[in-house]
């Protein structure tokens, strides 16, 4: 009778025995712990690197006098070092494909937190305002690569919290296809190009990312993208909803600007003439809008593509008409949708860049 | 805040952790308040809605308790009346104008977030109260609970007062198997929904996508595909909302009780959507049955017709009148109708007919109890079920019709999915649909079996609870559907 | 009661009312059945049921039945 006595009120009082809620709590622990190693280490092996991780840490670290970003229109166009020439300013093309304005605008606050820039170029591409999808792998990888810090946190939660818990939780969800990589993941994110943050890590044949930033598509090539038309905002409720966030992201960004006594210069770069005249309208309608903000916030927008530019009183600058010297014909991109290929981005950045040095 | 989205599921983690910090008198407000606070993040518009149901059928209750005579039907016909505005003005309009010279415009109306669920449960509550079967509730907050709940307000199920506030309103005490139960069950139900459901509707939308002619018999893949993904997403959706409900210790109503083992149409729909049927069945199948006008037209089928006709046609008539407000309750369509009368008129023969399938089967010496009559019985009910969804999932009555006469006139060997190109890509998804529903089946085989799933699970140790939730959880990224932002199917409702 | 044990047995043969208990509960009598019954019942006892009447506890059982009809009977 004692013996049972005893070891009844010994596992009342939790000797041997935990209690109910503990036993859970302990459970949910490991249970939290191997997921945490399971989807850490599923990370490592499906996602492979990326230059945005690059681009991160030049910029927290080596934040550039002239920041540029944007899409992968920009990142294409703009040859950092042409800029340089003219302007006599260390720059860094910190644009990437995929990079919305809620990127430009986390990635240019993180700049800042390093040290401002003297100014922000912003490649704007009108397309890019009517997406309405959820997050992609460029965002979600540039929120893992960020140094931890409030405006990571902040990205993460603008982001994240509204969109499917697997891009929070699983991200690697969106690299399935790339099963058969896992070993060159893992062999490329143990290189030293990787440990020392090199573009060398992204070779390919056809384009060549520069340590500058500036992806050189190789003059042969062809992707084969084709162009589309694009409702007007006006006609279209969602693309409408879409435009009117990304509008947003973008306003924030000049605020930041504006705060930190960053220079702003929006610029949309030059695209196929074939693909202006199949879509004439919405560009139009698009880059009307946007002269409207530069000239509301006092920002400088150079439109290479329809010439709505808003610039300072008595600047001179010759931009988005014929003669401006901008390469317009077809062979200068490597597809429809505008992504411009070595030669005709080093002409295009020399005109850029001179157009930028006239500015005050 | 869709179900799929991270603020969501911090917001149910915290609304658990307040909950339980809460003195248990007072846990049932911290429900209402994250309950509002979640229907004013769909949209701060919507909640006049949920407010102006909520507040009629309040003050309807009490009047009715105190038999005054009008109260009931006003409030009904406010409440219906609002519904069919919102849900049936622009089907109106669209029919109008197929009159030649009647153009009508479309009005921009929104459909609040959950007003068919809700609506429901608080009319369900006010006839209630009327026939005496539950008490009034005399809290106004109190009963705002009860409307607003939130893991139930997306889609279902539709509660009963009665039983849902033994649960609700109890402040239940903190009990680890409760966190457990939750847990597996919303792990499920993601499970159902991300990996099964989500990667059949990859095919189903091709399949079903207006503006492509499918000649062939793909139609077949297409409603057996959608099959799948209707179970999936519906009752994965309501195992997250019980499970939810299961962390407050709330018990809510079952929804579903293994729908494809039904052995008659009649038995698919206490099966299916139970809600929805008993609702329909205590608040207007048996008013309407009981009613002097049905009533009489009964008496004079007795009178007149053979026997079994006699009986069963006035109610083979009502449940025909059921089954159409149920197709109706699904959307503004032709189609829909369709849908709802189709299981009516097939339940409303099967009635007026008994006696002679009882002659038939013995003739043909069935024995109705034997193991092989029952798989055919299920077999049976499949096909007439997997017919009614051309006319839930198409467009229109005459894509339905279309798809429908293709299945059986098509090449055969054209019966397959449509295919891309990526082949490894397409096994990976129809293993993954596969073996998800092998699972699903082998769960579904044992609670038809009665055997008691989750509480097994509770007795087993903690590793293996553990192992299958890791497995659930890694399974939403390595099998899920990744191509798509979907929210759930009845959430339009 | 023999009455009603007659009616009720046409309406579902196969049935054993006189013990079972269980008629709505275990769903022995479906709502097509319930409702024919109570067509027959309004008919043979000239009475009238409605809707506050038709909850499971009248009708689970023959006796229950039999109750039912006898006080709407003497009502």
């Amino acid at each position: 009778m004692r013996t049972s006595e005893f070891s009844e009120a010994a596992s009342r009082s939790g000797g041997k025995q935990l209690s109910g809620g503990k036993r859970l709590l302990i459970a949910a622990l490991i249970l939290l712990l191997l997921f945490a190693c399971a989807t850490r280490l599923l990370s490592f092996l499906l996602v492979p690197p990326q230059y945005t991780r690059v681009k991160v840490h030049v910029l927290e670290n080596d934040p550039p006098e002239d920041l540029i970003l944007g899409t992968s229109h920009g990142i294409a166009a703009i040859d950092p070092d042409r800029l340089a020439a003219s302007t006599g300013r260390t720059t860094y093309n910190a644009a990437a494909g995929g990079e919305y304005p809620i990127d430009i605008y986390y990635l240019a606050k993180d700049t800042v937190s390093s040290g401002a820039p003297r100014r922000l170029i912003v490649e704007y591409d009108p397309t890019y305002w009517l997406y309405t999808g959820g997050m992609n792998n460029t965002e979600l990888y540039l929120i893992r690569v960020m140094r931890p810090s409030l405006t990571k946190a902040e990205y993460f939660l603008s982001s994240c919290l509204a969109s499917d818990f697997r891009n929070a939780l699983e991200p690697w969800y969106l690299n399935l296809s790339g099963l058969r990589s896992i070993p060159e993941n893992v062999r490329r994110k143990q290189s030293d190009a990787y440990r020392n943050y090199s573009m060398a890590l992204f070779e390919d044949p056809l384009q060549t990312v520069m340590e500058n930033g500036f992806i050189a598509i190789d003059d042969s090539a062809q992707n084969g993208r084709d162009s589309e038309t694009h409702v007007l905002i006006s006609e279209d409720g969602a693309a409408s909803k879409a435009y009117e966030t990304s509008r947003r992201w973008f306003l924030r960004t000049v605020d930041l600007c504006r705060k930190n006594g960053i220079g702003l210069v929006v610029v949309e770069t030059p695209i196929p003439s074939s693909t202006l005249a199949g879509d004439r309208a919405f560009f139009e309608d698009m880059n009307a809008r946007m002269r409207k903000m530069a000239e509301e916030n006092g920002f400088v927008f150079l439109d290479y593509v329809t010439g709505q530019n808003a610039v300072p009183d008595g600047t001179d600058i010759v931009c988005g008409t014929d003669g401006d010297g901008a390469p317009r014909d077809d062979g200068g991109f490597s597809d429809a949708e505008g992504h411009m290929r070595v030669s005709a981005a080093r002409r295009f950045s020399d005109v850029f860049g001179k157009a930028l040095s006239r500015l005050p | 805040m869709p179900h799929i989205s991270l603020g969501f599921l911090l917001f149910t983690a915290l609304s658990a952790a307040v909950f339980y910090a809460v003195p248990k008198r007072r846990r049932w407000i911290v429900l209402l308040v994250f309950s509002i606070a979640y229907y004013l993040a769909a949209g701060p518009a919507l909640i006049l809605f949920l407010l102006f149901v909520a507040a009629t059928t309040f003050f309807g209750a009490l009047l009715a308790e105190q038999k005054k005579k009008g109260a009931v039907p006003a409030v009904l016909v406010l409440n219906f009346g609002l519904l069919a505005i919102l849900k049936y003005t622009n089907f109106f309009i669209s029919n109008l104008n197929r009159i030649p010279g009647v153009s009508i415009a479309e009005m921009r109306l929104l459909l609040p977030l959950g007003i068919s669920f809700y609506m429901f449960q608080a009319t369900g509550y006010l006839l209630d109260v009327h026939w005496e079967r539950t008490r009034a509730e005399h809290g106004f907050f109190r009963y705002l609970l009860f409307v607003s709940f939130f893991p139930q307000i997306l889609q279902g199920p539709i509660g009963r007062f009665g039983r849902l506030s033994e649960t609700l309103y109890a402040g239940a005490d903190f009990d680890p198997d409760n966190l457990r139960r939750a847990a597996l069950r919303i792990a499920y139900g993601y499970f159902k929904k991300i990996v099964i459901a989500d990667n059949a509707a990859v095919w189903v939308n091709y399949i079903f996508d207006p503006s492509r002619n499918t000649g062939s018999r793909m139609g077949i893949a297409g409603v057996l595909l959608y099959g799948v993904q209707l179970y999936m997403d519906f009752s994965g959706g309501i195992d997250i909302a019980a499970g939810i409900a299961h962390l407050f210790g709330v018990r809510l109503d079952e929804n579903f009780r293994q729908p494809y083992f039904a052995t008659s149409i009649t038995d698919f729909w206490h099966r299916w959507h139970i809600t929805l049927g008993t609702w329909m069945k205590d608040y207007l199948f048996y008013p309407l049955s009981l009613s002097g006008r049905i009533g009489r037209f009964g008496k004079w089928c007795r009178k007149h017709l053979p026997k079994q006709a006699g009986r069963a046609l006035p109610i083979a008539l009502c449940n025909i009148i059921v089954f159409l407000a149920v197709g109706v309750w699904h959307g503004a369509a032709w189609h829909f109708i369709l849908y709802g009368l189709y299981s009516g008129v097939i339940i409303g023969i099967s009635g007026l007919l008994a006696p002679q399938y009882r002659k038939w089967k013995s003739a043909l010496h069935i024995d109705d109890k034997s193991r092989s009559w029952h798989l055919f019985q299920i077999f049976r009910t499949f096909v007439l079920i997997s017919i009614s969804w051309f006319l839930d999932r198409s467009d229109t009555v005459r894509q339905a019709l279309i798809l429908l006469k293709n299945s059986f006139a098509g090449p055969f060997f054209s019966l397959g999915l449509p295919f891309d190109g990526n082949v490894l890509k397409a096994a990976v998804r129809f293993g993954t649909v596969l073996f998800g529903c092998a699972l699903v089946f082998g769960v579904s085989l044992k609670k038809e079996q009665g055997v008691p799933v989750m509480e097994r699970l509770l007795a087993k140790p903690a590793a293996l609870r553990i192992a299958l939730l890791l497995f659930f959880l890694l399974s939403y990224g390595l099998f899920g559907d990744n191509t798509a932002f979907g929210g759930f199917m009845y959430a339009n409702f | 009661m023999d009455d009603l044990l007659a009616i009720l047995s046409d309406i579902a043969p196969d049935v054993d009312f006189e013990h079972e208990t269980g008629l709505v509960d275990d769903g022995i009598l479906d709502s097509f059945a319930i409702l024919s019954l109570v067509g027959e019942l309004e008919d043979t006892y000239d009475i009238r049921i409605t809707p506050k009447e038709l909850i499971p506890v009248n009708f689970n059982s023959a006796e229950a039945i039999f109750a039912l009809v006898e006080r709407l009977r003497n009502a």
